[in-house]
Formats: C-alpha cells, structure tokens, sequence
C-alpha cells in the first residue's frame, strides 16, 4: 500500500497486472511494475502502441479489473473505491453506452447515479449537450441511430455528467472528423485551465503532442525511458517540450520575405560556416486546410455533425 | 433420510434458515461500507433503464401471442359443462401467464448481466459511485417491473376474455333452459343456479378440519367408532418417527429388532346378538332443504376399481386360504404420502392377525420387521385394516385413547412405547385415529344402499359463518362411480344418485337433513338452516343411499360458503403470487449469471428452480431402501457389486435429499387451484409465496453481490 500523496491525483506503485487462463495459469502479461505519479491539475499522456497495456491501467484505476501485484491510489482513494467515483469522469476507447435510449435520457440516467440534485440535473444535461456539439434533434435520437462521432461525443459528455475532479479519456479521439478532434483538444485544454487533471490515453501521438504536460510511454507493459534525469538516471516520465525538442536543429521564421532575400540570407549562413541550411516557405497542415474550409461552409449557429436538413 | 451422510438431524431440519442466517450475516458483513453508501435514488435509476430496455425491445409482444394461444386452447377443449369450460379456460390463462413471466424473466435476467459485461456497457456504470449492491438490486427491481408489466397485460388480457366467455356461456344456458327438451331435467337447477350465480367468482369457503368414514354415525355420547371389514374399512394412527431414537447404541440402523405393533380392536358380526345397542338414536325432526333433484345427465365413471369383495379381500391377503374362525384384521405402515411401507407380522406360530375376544375390544401383536422399520421417518401412519366380511370392526376411545401402540425394544424384553403424534388441535393429547374407507378414483368410496352402508362425517371446527336470509350455503362436489347402468332407459338403472346430508351442530345438537342428487364430477350447491351451523362447531354426515353407486370423497368434498368476492380481484391475488414467483426467478437468474455464461446460466436457474419440485415428484424413488430396489432389479449376485451399487444408490438418494432441502418449493406459489375452484385465494398463500421469495431471494441477492464485487467485470 503506498502512502497518500494529497499533490497526486493518480499514483501506482509496482503496478502489475497479468490475466489468467481458466485453470488460473498466467496467460497474458499486460502491464510489469508500474510507478506513476499523475500530479493534480496537469494533463497527463499515457502513449503506446495497441496491447502495450494503456486501456489495463487506466481499467485498474477505476476497479473494473484488479491488480495482480502492486497498487494504485486515485484521489487519495484505494483505486475502486466507489466513493471516489463521485469525482471521476471516464470516457471508455468506445462509447459502451445503453443504445436503446437517447441522449438526453442518457444523461440524465448517468446524472442520477450521482449525487446531483434533479434542478442542476435539468440545468447541465443540455449544457453539455451543447457543449459536445449536440444539436437538439441528434439529442431525442436513440443511441442506435448515432453515428460513431455523435456516440463519441455522448460519450464524452456522460463522462462530465458529475463535473469530475479527474478525467480519464481512453482514446478520446478515436471515430472523430477533425472537427471534432480539434473541438477535444481544446476541451481538454479547457478542463486544464479549469483545474481539473486529465488522463489522455492514445496511440494518436499529434492528440498528445498538443495538450499534454507530460507523457510517458508504455510498450509491452512497461514504462519506457524518455530521458535522463540530472543525475543521468532513466526518466520514464517527462515534459512534452523536453522530449520533443530537438536541440541540434535551429528554426528561424519570417513573414514576407521574397526570393532575392531568401537568396541572401542562405549565403550569409554559408558565411557562417553552416553548410546544410534548408530556407523554404513552409506548408500549412492538412488539419488546418480542412478546418478553414469546413468552417467557411457552416451557416453560423449550425453544427458541424451529421447530415444537413433538406 | 440424511443418516448416510452423518449429518444431525437438527442441521438438515433447519438447513435452509441455517444458510440464510449466514448469508444474510456475511452479506451484511462484507457489505458494510456499501450499505452505509446506499441509495435508492441508484437502485430506482438502474431498475428504470432495465425497464426501457425491455419495453422498446417489445418484449410484451410475447403477451398476444401466448394469449392466442390460450385461446386457441380454450376453443379446442372438451368441458364437462359451462362452468367446467370457464375453470379450464381460468387455468388455461393463469398457466400461460405464469409460463410466460417465468420464460421472460429467465432469459432477460439471466442474459442481462453478461451481455452488459460482454458489450462493456457495465464500464460506465461500475466507474459510477453505483455499489455492485445497487446494480444487482437496480436489476433485480428491473426485472419485476418488466415481470409486473408483462403480467398486468396478460391478467387484463385474460380478465377480458373470461368475462366475454362467461357473458357467452350464460346466454347460451338461457338459450338451453328456454328451449323446451334441451336440458336433462336432472341439469335444470344446476344450470339456473349457473344463469343467475354467474360462473366468474371468488368465494370465501370454510374447509372442513377433518374427513371420517365411519361404519356408523358416532353415538351422541359414546367413544366407540366403527369401521367396516371386507378390506372396506380401516383407520390411521399417526407417529412421528425420529430413527435416531429408536437406534441402540453401535446399532447401523433403527429399531434393528424391528418394531412391536399393538392393537385394540373389537368387532360386531352381522346379526350378532350382540348388536350394540348404541345404533345412531332417531334424529329430531329435520328442516329439510332439498335442492338440485338431479339426474345424471352426464356419464358417472365407471372404474376399474369396482370389484367383487371377496376379490379384493384375496387380493390384499394374497391367499384365499386362510382358514379363520374369528374376524381378522391386518396392519400395516403409511408413509406421509400415505404410501405403504410394509407389513406388520403375525408372531410365530401365528400365521394372520386374530380378534380373540368375542364380547369386547381384542389386544393384537404384531411386529414390523427391520427391514421395514429402516424405511421409518418423520411422519407415517400404522392402518389397521378390518379383513372378515360381514363384520362390523369397532375401536373404543374410552378404554384405549390411543388404540394403535408402537413399541421399541430397547433391551431384551424390555419394551418402550412410542408416542403417537400429538394432536393438531390440542398438542397434550394423541392425534384421533383417522377412519376411512377404500379409495377409488375419485376419492374414498362411499357406498350406497338402504342399509349398512358407511358414512362419511366431515368435522367443521370454529368456522365463520355468514348466513343469508337464514339459511347457510354449502357446496358439494364428488365423482360417481357407478356398477349398474347408466343411462335412464336401460335396464337395471337404478335412477339418480341420492346422498343424505345430515348437519349437526355439535354445541346445540340441532339437526337439519336433506337429500341430494349429485352429478359426477359436477358442483352441487345446497343450503340448510343457519341453527344447523351457528357457532361454527357442526359436522356434516353424508350417507349414500343408492345401492351399486359409489359417490368419491375428498377432504373438501363439503364446504361452507361464506361470501362471494369479485373475481377480477382474486385474478390480481393470483397475478401477485406469480409476480412473486418471477421476482424470485429474477434473483436466481441474476445470482447464476455473475459466474456462469447466459446459457448455463439458464439451465442452472432452471435446475435450481425445479430443483425441490423435480424430488417432490420422485417421491419415494429416492427414500432410503432404494439401493436394495436397484440391487434387485438389476439382479445383482455378486455381494461386493451389489453393496457398492445398493452404498452408491443411497448416497445419491440422500444428496438429492438434501440439496432439495435447500432449494426453494415452487409450490408455494399456488396461483392456480383455489381460482380454477372459484375460490377466493387466501392471504395466507400470498404469505406463503412471500416467505419462499423474501427467503430465498435475499441470501440470493446478497451472493450475488458478493460474487459481483468480486468479479473482474472488464473482460
């Protein structure tokens, strides 16, 4: 048992989970000797490839599996304790969610296994709706029906139901157009800047990039090393801006210049003895192009998902 | 039952309250801090969506369809008469219900959990402040309003269809009663009564405590009860047997010597001088209601159970070579379900069971071999039969309270009685011997005739009595079974069966009489002055007086109607009681599906529920002696196989045994038979169902609980 850290939202200490075969012999080895320390406030990357064993930590966080070794604290909470639930919001890899009811009474159903009373209630569910993009014809629509885009955003919003102290999104992004992608991550960011801790969950590497404080990355069940502490000790966990810059490469970016300036700057880095400077203009990115020209097809106040109205 | 398996008898009398007490006590126990975090509010939001999900699954599209069924049947049955239509057609309707609510509860309950654990739908409930608690009870609740709705669609569905039905029948006996010749004059009165009583309705009845079939009425004062001889007549006397009492020390069975059977019996030959003078005393001048003159207008059955008494005398002895000067008697054991278990043996040199005292009561000794005193548990009966023809056989309750005696020889000619079984009503006293005749195929045989012929007294006890316009109605129903001819018009018919009623009022010796006509199989309603019956304490003398007929008597052949309830509310008592049932279907299917896939799961509810019924009905195939049956039959000869087989057969026999005792007993949930009667159900069965839900359905909820948070419920 590992003592309570009030600065830690998440911390797992030897974190083992191996699943066993019907006779009780090891069959899969999914995750080995996790240590994590996911601090209150920061949004934290858990990155690896499919069956490194990202979805098995975050099901023995929540107590939906339980561990072979080793144990883990959410919260300040034993991890599965149900009382802790109150503070969490948790959007599975996919929207596992009751198909035959609607978006509204979705949520409302979520709400109620909260203790939220039936005026907030009322007041938050078509906030949320709102808030993931629901408009009010896809909200009386049965699950069934949605799209994976649509179920995905329900799904996000049943996992704020309870306006939770700590998120755990499981590859939030997955089944979203980049509209939708773009919209996460600035909700994300949003939630950051409101105080709440996210865990993001994802094998998307530019989703990571973009939103979170630190990463660390998983393969075969083990914590991978990212850097090297001053000490030249293994880091397993480390800032995005640390392990993604690249210190022997320099950029330099202007606006406006033309070809006969472009011409003389290169040959004053020859001067300078730099022999393989690269002066181009650069592309914009395939997201951005996509945004601009969605947006500029949307009707003010309408939605970006599902199909226009005849 | 349980003795191969060293169990003491006080665990397996208890076994069932045993486990619930420790269930319940672990449950509360290992869920404290989640009782502490309950919330309705969850169990009620859960219970909802289980609700939604089954109702736009159109789930209740399966009530149509086993209602046209129902009525499919109903149309194709055969009825004995219009009231015989609507009581199949009531039970056509509750079975099929009942059918239905326990198949949908089955596989919607037992398919829910896995199917949310499989689909990870269970992934956003469980990472909710919801206790596995609240989601087993949310489904639990669930289910019973699937199970509710299900079932006030097909109580409403069935309501209307017999209140249809009825409204059909009634204006087709009006048709028939105002059509000159189309009605057997025997079936007017039957039919008005049906015309004007409706055949929808609850009716409070009043059972009689006790059925006799006595050779004579009893005298007003004196203790002597008669019985017939010619294998006619015999009566029981009731023992609770405990082997472990009647076991020695270091003995492997009980009563290893076997078991000393005294009687007390006297007998009166026909035209003896000796006649008692103590023949029943003239009645006071009855008040006569004579009501249902009926012929029989439908064919009485005729049994194969009519045989020549001299017959069925060599039958019972399996000679006819027996060559007694004095009347004799026979003796045997009754398991509960009044099985023979054996006979009682003459002791040597003495070949049959002799009545030597010709002016007053004979002791008879008898013993019962070990072989059959091995077979002795709990309750059974020793029946003393009168053989000899033409003799009245008597006991006197004065001399000998008690007159069977059992007697168990502790020590060598030192013999210990064993108590009869108390009394049901006064527990100080020995159970009264219980008289009877031979049973055919519709109860015990009542003979008919102008003389010598026996009586049938049903005793009523502290009944509630509610008279209408000074009179209190009863109602009679019996099969015929009759030896002569039937039909009005052939030769030797003999003309409609009467019965004597005789109501006497046991606290002011009032007496009222009339004569009855029934028909087989068909309800008969009469009345007879309230002074008859007030106070409640009366019997009720039946007396067949058509000779060659033989009228079939039940325990409740006579009964006291008290007052008549609506039917559709007694339909919702019956709704209710299968409602319980599938709440408890509900537990058992939740319970077997937090360990099991849904299809196993499926069968194991199924064995689990039809578990204790599927015993009941081996019945004494699987009593202790079964393994020498099967050593017999199987023909063994080699003495190591046999006792292997014979250790075996009994080992298994006491295991289902046992695992039954722990099983719920289904028939509690007696939805069908007090309806189908037109009786009012009584409370005390939807107690009754209550009890067999509340306990076995919470230590189910509380396992289930267990076993849920135990489980890893991400796959």
């Amino acid at each position: 048992m590992i003592a309570s850290n009030s600065d830690a939202a998440v911390e797992t200490q030897n974190l083992t989970k191996i699943y066993k075969d019907f006779w009780g012999r090891d069959k899969v080895r999914a995750l080995t000797g996790l240590d994590l320390t996911i601090r209150r406030g920061e949004v934290f990357g858990l990155l690896g490839p499919n069956g490194s064993g990202k979805s098995t930590t975050i099901k023995l966080l929540l107590g939906l599996i339980f561990p072979t070794r080793g144990s883990a604290r959410v919260l300040g909470h034993p991890a599965g304790d149900t009382a802790v639930n109150e503070k969490i919001g948790f959007l599975p890899e996919e929207s596992y969610l009751y198909r035959f009811l609607n978006g509204e009474e979705i949520l409302r159903f979520y709400g109620k296994l909260f203790k939220i009373d039936r005026k907030t209630l009322k007041r938050r569910v078509p906030e949320l709706l709102d808030t993931v993009g629901l408009d009010a014809k896809s909200r009386k629509r049965k699950l069934r029906e949605y799209s994976k885009g649509m179920a995905r955003r329900i799904g996000l919003a049943q996992a704020l139901i309870n306006n939770p102290d700590l998120i755990l999104l499981d590859e939030p992004t997955t089944g979203l157009d980049p509209i939708g992608t773009r919209e996460m991550k600035d909700l994300i960011l949003s939630l950051k800047a409101q105080g709440k801790t996210v865990l993001l969950c994802s094998h998307l590497l530019a989703d990571v990039q973009d939103v979170c404080d630190r990463i660390t990355i998983l393969f075969r069940g083990q914590m991978m090393e990212l850097a090297k502490d001053a000490q030249g000790r293994p880091m397993g966990i480390a800032p995005v801006k640390d392990v993604l810059q690249v210190k022997d490469v320099s950029t330099v970016e202007a606006r406006g210049m033309n070809e006969q300036q472009m011409e003389q700057l290169r040959q004053f880095i020859q001067q300078m003895g730099i022999s393989d400077a690269n002066i181009t203009h650069p592309t914009t990115t395939l997201e951005d192009l996509f945004m601009r020209i969605v947006r500029e097809n949307t009707r003010p106040g309408e939605s970006t998902v599902g199909s226009r109205q005849p | 039952m349980l003795h191969t398996l060293a169990i003491p008898d006080f665990i397996t009398q208890y076994l069932g309250r045993i486990l619930f007490v420790l269930v319940v006590v672990a449950g509360l126990i290992f869920g404290a801090s989640d009782l502490a975090r309950f919330r309705w509010r969850r169990v009620w939001a859960i219970s909802q969506v289980v609700w939604i999900e089954a109702w736009r699954r159109k789930i209740w599209l399966v009530t149509p369809l086993a209602f046209l069924g129902v009525v499919i049947i109903s149309q194709l049955q055969k009825p004995y008469d219009e009231q015989d239509a609507i009581r199949q057609t009531i039970k056509f309707c509750i079975f099929a219900t009942g059918l239905v609510v326990a198949m949908t509860t089955i596989i919607l309950a037992c398919t829910n959990l896995p199917r949310e654990i499989e689909n990870r739908v269970i992934y956003t409930i469980a990472t909710k402040p919801t206790t596995r608690l609240e989601i087993v009870l949310g489904k639990v609740v669930g289910f019973a309003k699937v199970s509710l709705t299900i079932l006030f669609i097909m109580g409403t569905l069935a309501w209307a269809y017999l209140a249809l039905r009825e409204a059909n029948m009634r204006r087709f006996i009006a048709e028939r009663l105002n059509t000159e010749g189309a009605v057997a004059p025997a079936s007017v009165a039957t039919l008005k009564y049906y015309q004007e009583a409706g055949l929808l309705y609850a009716k409070r009845q009043e059972e009689p405590d006790a059925m006799q079939i006595l050779a004579r009425p009893p005298e007003e004062s004196g203790m002597l009860r008669y019985f017939y001889g010619n294998g006619e007549g015999s009566f029981l006397m009731p023992f609770d047997i405990n082997p472990s009492a009647i076991t020695p020390p270091g003995a492997s069975q009980p009563a290893p010597q076997g078991l000393v059977v005294v009687a007390h019996v006297g007998y009166l030959k026909k035209g003896a001088a000796t006649q008692p003078s103590t023949t029943q005393p003239a009645a006071p001048a009855p008040a006569t209601t004579q009501v249902a003159a009926t012929g029989p207008a439908i064919v009485p059955y005729y049994g194969p159970f009519i045989i020549p008494p001299e017959q069925r005398q060599a039958m019972m002895t399996g000679s006819t070579s027996i060559s007694a000067t004095e009347p004799t008697i026979s003796i045997d054991v009754l398991d509960a379900n009044h099985e023979s278990l054996g006979a009682a043996k003459p002791f040597p040199p003495l070949k049959i069971l002799e009545l030597t005292n010709r002016n007053g009561l004979s002791q008879v000794s008898a013993y019962f071999p070990p072989e059959v005193t091995a077979l002795l548990k709990g309750r059974v009966y020793i029946r003393v039969f009168g053989q000899s023809p033409d003799t009245e056989y008597f006991v006197d309750m004065q001399q000998t309270p008690d007159p069977v005696r059992l007697l168990y020889e502790d020590a060598p000619q030192h013999y210990i009685p064993l108590a009869p079984a108390p009394s049901p009503v006064n527990p100080k006293l020995p159970a009264a011997p219980i008289f009877q005749t031979r049973s055919g195929t519709f109860g015990q045989q009542l003979r008919g005739g102008p003389e010598r012929t026996p009586v049938a007294i049903y005793r009523f006890r502290a009944a509630e009595v509610r008279p209408t316009d000074g009179k209190a109605p009863f109602e009679f129903r019996a099969g015929i079974e009759r030896s002569g001819a039937d039909a009005p018009d052939a030769p030797g018919f003999a003309g409609p069966t009467e019965v004597l009623v005789r109501v006497r009022n046991r606290a002011t010796s009032v007496v009222a009489e009339t004569i009855v006509r029934p028909e087989s199989n068909r309800t008969l309603f009469f009345t007879v002055p309230a002074d008859a019956v007030q106070g409640g304490e009366f019997d009720v003398h039946l007396k067949n007086l058509t000779l060659g007929d033989y009228v079939g008597l039940g325990p409740r052949s006579v009964v006291l109607i008290t007052e008549t309830q609506s039917f559709a509310w007694n339909l919702t008592k019956s709704m209710l009681i299968l409602w319980l049932m599938s709440i408890l279907i509900t537990t058992i299917a939740i319970f077997t599906s937090t360990f099991l896939s849904w299809p196993i799961a499926v069968v194991l509810t199924m064995v689990i529920l039809l578990g204790h019924w599927g015993v009941q009905q081996l019945g004494e195939s699987i009593q202790p002696g079964i393994g020498a049956t099967v050593v017999t039959d199987f023909q063994l000869k080699d003495p190591a196989k046999a006792r292997a087989v014979q250790e075996t057969v009994e080992k298994l026999s006491s295991f289902l045994n046992f695992i039954s005792t722990i099983l719920p007993d289904i028939s509690k949930y007696a939805a069908v038979e007090d309806i189908e009667r037109g009786v009012s159900i009584p409370w005390l069965k939807l107690r009754d169902a209550l009890a067999v839900t509340l306990g076995f359905g919470l230590p189910l909820v509380l396992l289930s609980y267990i076993f849920l948070k135990n489980k890893e419920v991400a796959p």
